[in-house]
């Protein structure tokens, strides 16, 4: 997770886009929250820069 | 460890070397003997795989070029079991690459003799090749200036990651061949330790004392090549975290993938980006364009390039073959020194450093993002 993280800190994508989480299959409320979590935030930073660019 | 003289004497350094190693075949210290060679022309240098000492003639192991990182070689010789042992000649970006390859499962060091020399730099294979067919080509005399630090012949010099590169011994030798610092068209350093150095003093070499100067003389070029680095890195940082100016940086890729095929740790048998996941339909790249306005091709580019800072940062030893073997010379050899020193900071990893090391990547850790 940190050679990915920094790797695309890097090339200038925010690290915050990916997420990394230990959820056990027991905690469904919490993976269900988590998620929200997680949309939320990346509703905030809005759509990755990279699509607007001329290539994916 | 015990350091012997190798006489050279002028015009002689390639055959007191083809001895040397020929006394190493014929006396069974090794059982075959990878070490660059040139090619009839001699405008080429290359590795050859050699077991009969006649094979040994045309050797020219301190050569300033090498047309791929061997550590490659040296897997392809040792993933299984070879059951002889095997001489390598090898420089130090070839010997941290290998132990890299250790750690990733791609090579093996039980049946190997490492020898290691100085290596101050290459020249870009053409360039070396410009420079023997130009005329006027003395390696004796280039050897020595580099081994004070002066590594320019005419209008070409090393490559770039070896501008920026300290690393002048071959870290994990068994057997070490010194020319840095001293007058190789004299004499070489030869150093070994234990059971091999009793062999080596078989063979009929000398003792010889140490050599403070030696030493002296590698620190300077070692804080010259480290400033070197620090520049470079420098004028690069500007474009690192900039997503536009990257891709603008990355633009002249042609997807012709020489720097996955160059790169020592590049390993995979399967490469993603050959597979399917990447074959678009037309009506993808259309569908693209469309909902972009414009698509610049080959597409994937900035991801093919984060794939391999992702995949090979944390295990690049800084050849530079990937930059060599670029038709565009896209900087990727200060990018990868960027990036890799990024996430080997944070595991405080040094690649090459020991084979016993654990990779970052095999190794969970709870508090690999703290503190940040």
């Amino acid at each position: 997770m940190a050679i990915l993280k920094s790797s695309l800190e890097t090339f200038g994508i925010s690290p915050e886009r990916v997420w990394f989480r230990f959820i056990s299959a027991s905690e469904g409320k919490l993976f269900a929250e988590t998620v929200t979590e997680m949309v939320a935030r990346l509703k905030e930073l809005g759509p990755n820069p990279a699509k607007k660019l001329c290539e994916v | 460890m015990k350091t012997f003289t190798l006489s050279t004497g002028a015009g002689n350094l390639n055959n007191a070397l083809a001895s040397f190693f020929s006394g190493l075949l014929e006396s069974g210290v090794v059982d075959a003997l990878l070490a660059p060679r040139e090619v009839k022309s001699k405008s080429n240098v290359v590795m050859t795989l050699i077991t009969d000492p006649a094979g040994l003639k045309s050797i020219s192991p301190l050569a300033p070029v090498a047309m791929q990182n061997a550590a490659r070689m040296v897997a392809s010789l040792t993933v299984t079991d070879p059951g002889q042992k095997i001489g390598v000649v090898l420089r130090s970006c070839e010997t941290r690459a290998l132990v890299e390859l250790v750690k990733l499962q791609q090579a093996n060091l039980d049946n190997l003799v490492i020898i290691g020399m100085d290596c101050l730099g290459t020249f870009e294979p053409l360039d070396y090749r410009r420079l023997i067919t130009g005329g006027g080509w003395d390696l004796e005399q280039w050897l020595t200036a580099a081994a004070g630090g002066e590594t320019a012949a005419g209008e070409y010099n090393i490559r770039s990651a070896c501008a920026m590169c300290g690393h002048i011994t071959a870290e994990h030798a068994h057997i070490s061949i010194g020319w840095a610092g001293l007058n190789p068209a004299a004499e070489l350093l030869i150093e070994a330790d234990g059971e091999l150095a009793a062999r080596l003093a078989g063979l009929g070499l000398k003792e010889a004392a140490a050599n403070p100067g030696r030493e002296q003389a590698m620190e300077r070029i070692r804080a010259a090549r480290q400033a070197h680095k620090e520049q470079r890195i420098q004028e690069f940082a500007g474009l690192t975290g900039d997503l536009s100016a990257m891709v603008d940086e990355l633009a002249g890729c042609l997807r012709c993938y020489n720097c996955r095929q160059a790169c020592p740790i590049c390993f995979c048998q399967e490469c993603v980006f050959i597979s399917p996941v990447f074959r678009h339909t037309p009506e993808d790249y259309l569908g693209w364009a469309r909902m972009k306005g414009a698509l610049e091709m080959p597409t994937d580019t900035l991801l093919f390039h984060l794939t391999r800072i992702n995949h090979m940062g944390v295990s690049c030893v800084g050849c530079g073959h990937c930059e060599s073997a670029c038709p565009s010379k896209l900087p990727l050899s200060v990018l990868f020194q960027v990036a890799g020193q990024r996430v080997q900071d944070i595991f405080g990893y040094v690649p090459g450093r020991s084979a016993e090391e654990e990779l970052p990547q095999t190794t969970y850790r709870e508090n690999e993002l703290e503190p940040r």
